[in-house]
């Protein structure tokens, strides 16, 4: 939005080089896959979980063309999505609401250290006793797994606040609303934004697990059926496309982030 | 006695009304290990288009008197009456901080307009009044930068003109070039005397900078801590506009008499 000189100069330097390094990258990656493709047509290697990168790219565009990759992949980033949305929309209602009432943080907080090192598959099976085996357990468990990082951020966000820049919109007369709309929020913007890239992996985490044990569709009950009917190709195209949607969704959260926060633009280029 | 450099014109002070006075306060803090005054009956009255410097030790409750004349903290006892104005009024805008004051969040422009967004003024007229100051205080082509983008001094001057864009009548101060090397600082002071010329406003400047009260103030206040009490209320006679580059040999007796307060000699240097 606002352009400074000085952010776009600063940017352009570490791109150059990353382009360069991602070039030699790819080189060195292309020379392993010939070397693997050699090494498996050849008849050296006979064990059974390493195909041919050929075969992967082949049973790739198989599932492409037959639009089993399509409608699984699109089932997967909608829970990938809504999940994100509940549980990290949920996350910085109550992070917001924790960080300025210290009443309700005493009453919450033991709840949430009780509750954060469970890990959060953990509690699907009763996720799907609660609500059933269809679609919201399934949410219920993607959003439990982005809820946790987006609330622990905000309210270390919220109470990490600078208390000059509370006294100074005080002393400009600020009301409650402007306070929280001029102040909290920007102020707090950097850790919940951190908050949301941690969220948005935990909500990937939990897609792909959720899909494994309790579904019949996603990427993650593709990867499981492959498994299940032992198509190790299938297998290693899969975890090709999860990593595809990985790199895919750490570029969005950045795009988010630089969009949002413009004023810590060279604060942030650090892997999501 | 001092050499007027300078083309605005001598600013013509209208007769002396009172801004407000400090009736009596006293306030404490109370502690882990008991309570703190901070405060001991402290009465100050400061004249509308003054120049107040306060003086002091570190933990002296200089900055405390300054907050709860911005209305950010209650006395324990006495009061703030600001002339015209009923008890209890806030003081509305017009607070200056140390740098880490402005918001890292919002540009240049937009932290010098960030009162005038809380009064609601149109975002066209408030770019274009912001403008204004960041031009007086000499940042007009970094309207559109970010605080992180600025040195430690123009985030200093972004904030006087954040306070100043505010028609606030008063100026509070709390020790606001109190991160800035001496170089900087002494060019800051004289910008911000040449900022102040313009309209003269109130200003209550509080530092522990002796040097820097004399140079600045039209009065010196000086207090003394535990508990916060006001020693002395010194006169600096020096004519307006100053150069502050010139004071320095007549600046230097009241300075000394400043630190023969602060610091009175002990038994063994007189008898």
């Amino acid at each position: 939005m606002r352009n400074t000189p000085q952010g776009t100069a600063q940017v352009t330097a570490p791109v150059g080089v990353s382009s360069r390094w991602s070039a030699r990258f790819f080189l060195i990656w292309m020379a392993i896959l010939a070397g693997l493709e050699l090494l498996v047509q050849s008849g050296a290697e006979r064990s059974l979980f390493l195909p041919a990168p050929s075969t992967v790219a082949v049973s790739l565009g198989r599932m492409l063309v037959d639009g089993s990759l399509g409608t699984n992949l699109v089932a997967t980033l909608g829970r990938i999505a809504l999940g994100l949305l509940i549980g990290a929309g949920l996350g910085v209602v109550l992070g917001l609401a924790m960080g300025t009432s210290k009443r309700l943080r005493r009453i919450v907080d033991p709840l949430v250290a009780a509750i954060h090192p469970i890990p959060r598959l953990a509690f699907f099976p009763l996720l799907i006793v609660v609500l059933g085996v269809g679609e919201s357990s399934k949410l219920a468990g993607v959003a439990l797994g982005a809820f946790f990082p987006m609330l622990l951020n905000t309210v270390a966000g919220v109470r990490g606040l600078n208390p000059v820049h509370l006294e100074i919109a005080r002393n400009y007369g600020a009301s409650r609303g402007q306070m929280f709309l001029h102040v909290l929020l920007p102020g707090a913007m950097p850790l919940m934004l951190t908050g949301l890239r941690l969220s948005a992996n935990a909500a990937f985490h939990s897609t792909i697990g959720v899909e494994m044990v309790g579904s019949r569709t996603g990427i993650g009950a593709m990867l499981w059926l492959s498994w299940q009917t032992f198509r190790i190709d299938h297998l290693y195209a899969i975890l090709v496309v999860i990593a595809a949607v990985g790199i895919g969704l750490a570029t969005l959260i950045r795009w988010v982030t630089q969009r949002s926060a413009p004023w810590m633009a060279d604060a942030t280029p650090s892997a999501a | 006695m001092t050499s007027h450099a300078g083309a605005t014109p001598p600013f013509v002070a209208p007769s002396r009304t009172r801004h407000f006075s400090c009736d009596r306060i006293g306030h404490t803090f109370a502690g882990d290990r008991g309570d703190v005054v901070a405060l001991d009956d402290v009465s100050l009255a400061v004249d509308a288009h003054e120049f107040v410097c306060i003086v002091g030790p570190s933990g002296c409750g200089k900055s405390t008197l300054l907050r709860i004349v911005a209305g950010l903290e209650t006395p324990t006892s006495g009061r703030v009456q600001f002339e015209g104005k009923e008890p209890g009024y806030h003081v509305h805008g017009g607070l200056v901080v140390q740098e880490h004051g402005t918001f890292p969040w919002l540009s240049a422009v937009d932290n010098v307009a960030f009162g005038l967004k809380l009064e609601g003024v149109p975002v066209h007229e408030r770019r274009t009044r912001a403008m204004a100051y960041l031009e007086r205080v000499g940042l007009a082509q970094f309207a559109h930068h970010y605080p992180h983008e600025l040195s430690v001094g123009m985030r200093q001057r972004l904030g006087i003109g954040r306070a100043m864009v505010v028609d606030a009548p008063l100026l509070l101060m709390d020790e606001p070039f109190g991160a800035l090397d001496a170089q900087t600082r002494r060019h800051m002071q004289g910008e911000l005397l040449s900022i102040w010329a313009a309209d003269r406003r109130t200003v209550v400047f509080v530092t522990h900078d002796i040097e820097e009260a004399v140079l600045l103030g039209d009065r010196v206040v000086v207090m003394s801590g535990r508990p916060g009490h006001i020693l002395a209320d010194i006169r600096v006679p020096f004519e307006r506009p100053r150069d502050i580059r010139h004071l320095g040999v007549e600046a230097r007796d009241i300075i000394e008499d400043v630190w023969r307060l602060l610091d009175p000699p002990s038994g063994i240097a007189t008898p």
